[in-house]
């Protein structure tokens, strides 16, 4: 057939067919809501027209008539000839599911696979008629044996009359249209592309393959390290012209950096276009009212990790229609409105993209998850008591949880919310439950592209790993002191104590095979708590060196049977490092199954609420070194400069600020890991003003986030970062506090006796003894 | 009469090897090479060819030869294999030769094992052996010899 020479228009039918699908599905909601919305229908009109001309291209038939029968439909109603009801709209949507099928069926085996569709090619006519749909199904009488050509004769004989006879009533408008489906396709197809231009006025995107992106990115990538050692030479070089060339230079490949990012990126709205329709039908098998609102549909991420958040999405969605929100009846009773609302929101917070899924609904009910988790023997009775609500949503993670008594087409199976988390998780991100009796709120935290991560580089022996921070729960020195145990053995596991949790240990180097040493028996260890597949661990590594973005590169086929990296990633010195795959670390080792085995009891006692006094931390970004916290002592005021209002006084910068010259000190200067902001010609600098003396002093950085409430207890880097006192987690995220006073030192301005006070224990204390706070 | 073919020839150890240079992408002479702890055998490590990551190979370790670490003298001879770049870690990099299968043999059997399935052949030239290796057949034979 003529497609076989044609893979590639075929796949841009394809490709085409599934975007017509997933406007078709919006479109139809919104016209469900908007009944008169005649542009709606004409938008609905085109897209079935371009399908039914694009199949007849490729001599799908069975698409083409389908296609057909519901263009006729819809042009009915375009017309006003006929008023959209219930039994239209499920005709439609029907019909555009069986298209969608049909469409499916070609792009898996590149032919159109067969299938009956006489009812609905009957039911649409009948429709299309005017006539009542029960009648319409005994239009084709006679056995299901009966071949499908003669059933194909009759229908498009009937529709082609109807179709000529909506052409009498309103001639001017369907002549183009008409003419142009007497001339070949293509030409038909061209018509209506001019069409779809007309009315909507929109440049047309480019399709660009994903290869040449990936490609393009790479060669990005190489050009900014080639920026990296020319900037280096300019620094060294005397000549003006030289110079500020590679100034532009800088410039550009920053820019060209930024917009390759951005290539990357899509809209949420992606995956959110096909909700309406889902929401429409699970409420209505429900038999519930549910209206769904977007907010935020415009926020990008990237595009593999759309992918990952669809079908957690999907599951959030079926749970709050089927458990979440109550029966317009019950609703009523309780007060509410009888439609129920489901919110998603989308928006970028500190790097990441947060999902809020919100429904008014009834909330989760916990007093049942917990007896049902008595019931299924995950919890005692008495204990089940004594759990958390917290706790008790924890449950409906678990694989196979369902409270639903019978299993329906919706949910009940128990897969859901494993699904999810285990899906958001994979892709580095976090799933929260809120839930009361006026709703709940599911927020989903994922990252905004998987290519670009934090992570902690240790080193054992003498080379370097990466360790994602998402898999990263906490850093430790553990010294072992009187008051403090030593490692403990565990059922041949060796383990140490964090705060009244046993902690079981993976040496590194043995794990890796470098080395057999053991520590001996006094020596500190330099431990990182990862977490993978819900269990906590150390490793010991030798030296904990700094935390860094790092882009994710491809390694080839030959390290997939080695389960314990993930990838790799190119340092800014240009070598090459592994990034570790915690959960492949912890399998590899047998680490799991021995836990499991011993039914290891990590708690000796439920741990306590923290009791580290908090200390309130401004938090910022360097460039290349992101969330750094200053102490709000320090802090007296936020401003933003225009770049050109900074003046050069010999190798100083400074600013007139009020009355007072004031010096800038970019803290990249004083900050190990962060690159200079000076190089990247930013137009407004933002500054950190603080008042010594009297005088303001003014530290650059590359932007402000907020105010934290920080632990005061630090965990020390060794060896020490430069500029960084250390690092504590908060929330989810580590953080460096700045080592203000060394670098106030430096800048020739003494702390005034106030030092941060060491603590004898290994976890040194970080606090600041003044304030004087005006923000 | 037959077409003569070009090879890239080089040493490693005490052997003279040759690859069709039409294989060849390029020579680098120098990049630092990043091991792979429980990497399969016969991988050397990964080099970043200009922010591209490269899985180097160990032709000594891949053909069951004294193992020596790679030093800055090292060559790597950067070839295509099903879509993705190797390296392959030589000792001494040589001339290009054209030849023809007038002085081609099939491999001696009495090769060790795994250098039989990686060298297609002998060249006899007037004063030394050079043996053909098929890139192909070393990438494709590591995945078997993972350590995991």
């Amino acid at each position: 057939m003529a497609f076989d020479t044609n893979d590639q228009i075929l796949d841009e039918f394809l490709e085409e067919a599934r975007e017509i699908f997933d406007q078709l599905d919006s479109d139809f909601v919104r016209l469900e809501q908007n009944p008169d919305d005649k542009k709606l229908v004409g938008n609905i009109f085109r897209a079935m027209h371009t399908l039914k001309g694009s199949s007849s291209f490729f001599a799908f038939r069975r698409l083409e008539k389908v296609a057909h029968s519901g263009e006729s439909l819809l042009s009915r109603l375009r017309d006003g000839g006929l008023a959209l009801t219930a039994p239209i709209t499920d005709a439609l949507l029907e019909t555009a599911d069986r298209l969608r099928e049909i469409v499916h069926g070609i792009s898996e085996t590149r032919l159109e696979i067969e299938g009956d569709d006489r009812t609905l090619l009957a039911t649409l006519k009948a429709l299309t008629e005017g006539a009542p749909i029960e009648p319409a199904l005994d239009v084709i009488p006679g056995p299901h044996t009966e071949p499908d050509i003669e059933a194909v004769i009759t229908v498009t004989k009937d529709t082609v009359k109807s179709h000529d006879q909506i052409l009498l009533d309103k001639p001017p408008i369907h002549a183009t249209v008409s003419v142009a489906e007497a001339e070949p396709m293509v030409s038909a197809a061209e018509t209506m592309l001019k069409e779809n231009a007309r009315n909507t006025d929109i440049s047309a995107p480019v399709k660009v393959s994903v290869e040449l992106l990936d490609n393009l990115m790479n060669l990005v990538s190489e050009m900014v390290l080639g920026r990296n050692r020319l900037l280096s030479f300019a620094t060294h070089s005397g000549d003006m012209n030289f110079t500020s060339t590679v100034r532009t230079i800088d410039m550009i490949t920053l820019e060209l950096q930024e917009r390759m990012m951005k290539t990357r990126m899509q809209p949420i709205s992606q995956v959110w276009g096909k909700f309406p329709r889902l929401v429409r039908d699970l409420s209505q098998e429900c038999d519930k009212k549910v209206e769904l609102i977007q907010i935020g549909s415009e926020t990008e991420l990237d595009r593999t990790l759309l992918d990952g958040i669809r079908d957690p999405l999907v599951h959030i969605i079926r749970n709050s229609i089927d458990h979440g929100i109550e029966t317009p009846q019950s609703r009523l009773e309780l007060g509410k409105k009888d439609t129920g609302t489901i919110t998603l929101r989308s928006m970028h917070e500190n790097g990441m993209v947060v999902i809020e899924i919100t429904d008014d609904g009834g909330g989760i009910n916990i007093p049942l998850v917990a007896r049902k988790a008595v019931e299924k023997g995950l919890v005692s009775a008495e204990r089940a008591n004594k759990l958390s609500d917290r706790e008790i949503i924890d449950f409906i993670y678990l694989p196979g949880f369902s409270t639903k008594e019978v299993i329906t087409n919706l949910s009940g199976r128990g897969v859901g919310m494993d699904v999810v988390r285990t899906n958001v998780q994979s892709i580095g991100g976090s799933v929260d439950i809120a839930t009361g009796s006026q709703g709940t709120k599911i927020r989903l935290r994922i990252p905004l592209t998987l290519a670009i991560m934090p992570a902690v580089f240790v080193r054992c022996q003498n080379q370097r790993f990466a360790i994602p921070q998402n898999n990263l729960f906490e850093m430790v020195r553990h010294q072992p002191r009187d008051d403090v145990p030593g490692l403990e053995d565990f059922y041949g596991v060796p383990v140490f104590r964090l705060r009244n949790k046993l902690i079981p240990l993976l040496f590194l180097n043995r794990e890796l095979g470098l080395s057999n040493d053991a520590p001996s028996h006094n020596a500190p260890l330099n431990i990182v708590v990862v977490q993978a597949a819900d269990i906590l661990f150390g490793l010991v590594v030798d030296e904990v060196l700094y935390m860094q973005e790092v882009v994710l590169k491809p390694v080839g086929p030959l390290l997939k049977s080695t389960t314990v990296y993930s990838g790799a990633t190119i340092l800014g010195d240009g070598r090459v490092a592994l990034i570790f795959d915690i959960a492949g670390i912890a399998i590899r080792s047998g680490l799991l199954s021995k836990l499991i085995d011993k039914k290891f009891e990590v708690d000796i006692d439920t741990p306590t609420e923290s009791s580290v006094p908090l200390q309130q931390m401004l938090l910022f970004d360097l460039v290349d070194l992101e969330r750094i916290a200053i102490p709000l002592d320090y802090v007296d005021r936020l401003e933003m400069f225009s770049a050109s209002r900074i003046e050069r006084r010999g190798s100083q910068r400074v600013i007139v600020y009020g009355e007072h010259i004031m010096r800038l000190i970019s803290l990249s200067d004083f900050v190990e890991g962060a690159s200079e902001i000076w190089a990247y010609g930013e137009e407004t600098v933002s500054v950190i003003v603080h008042y010594h003396d009297g005088q303001p002093i003014g530290f650059v950085v590359k932007q402000i986030h907020d105010i934290i409430s920080a632990p005061s207890e630090v965990i020390i880097n060794t060896p020490r970062q430069r500029g960084i006192l250390g690092n504590a987690i908060v929330g989810e995220h580590a953080i460096s506090f700045l080592n203000i006073n060394d670098i106030l030192a430096q800048i020739g301005i003494e702390a005034s006796g106030e030092h941060y006070a060491g603590h004898p224990s290994a976890s040194p204390t970080y606090t600041i003894p003044h304030s004087r706070t005006t923000l | 009469m037959s077409t003569a073919i070009s090879y890239s020839t080089f040493w490693v150890g005490d052997f003279y090897f040759g690859i069709r240079t039409s294989d060849v992408v390029e020579l680098t002479k120098g990049l630092e090479i990043t091991p792979v702890p429980l990497g399969p055998i016969g991988i050397a490590g990964f080099i970043n060819l200009r922010g591209q990551i490269v899985t180097g190979i160990d032709v000594r370790t891949r053909l069951r030869m004294e193992a020596r670490p790679p030093n800055d003298k090292t060559i790597s001879i950067f070839f295509r294999n099903e879509g993705t770049l190797y390296g392959l870690l030589v000792d001494i990099v040589s001339d290009i030769l054209e030849l023809d299968d007038t002085t081609f043999e099939a491999a001696p059997s009495n090769l060790p094992g795994e250098a039989q399935e990686l060298i297609t052949g002998v060249h006899k030239l007037s004063t030394r052996l050079l043996l053909i290796l098929d890139p192909h057949k070393i990438i494709s034979g590591i995945d078997l010899l993972a350590r995991g």
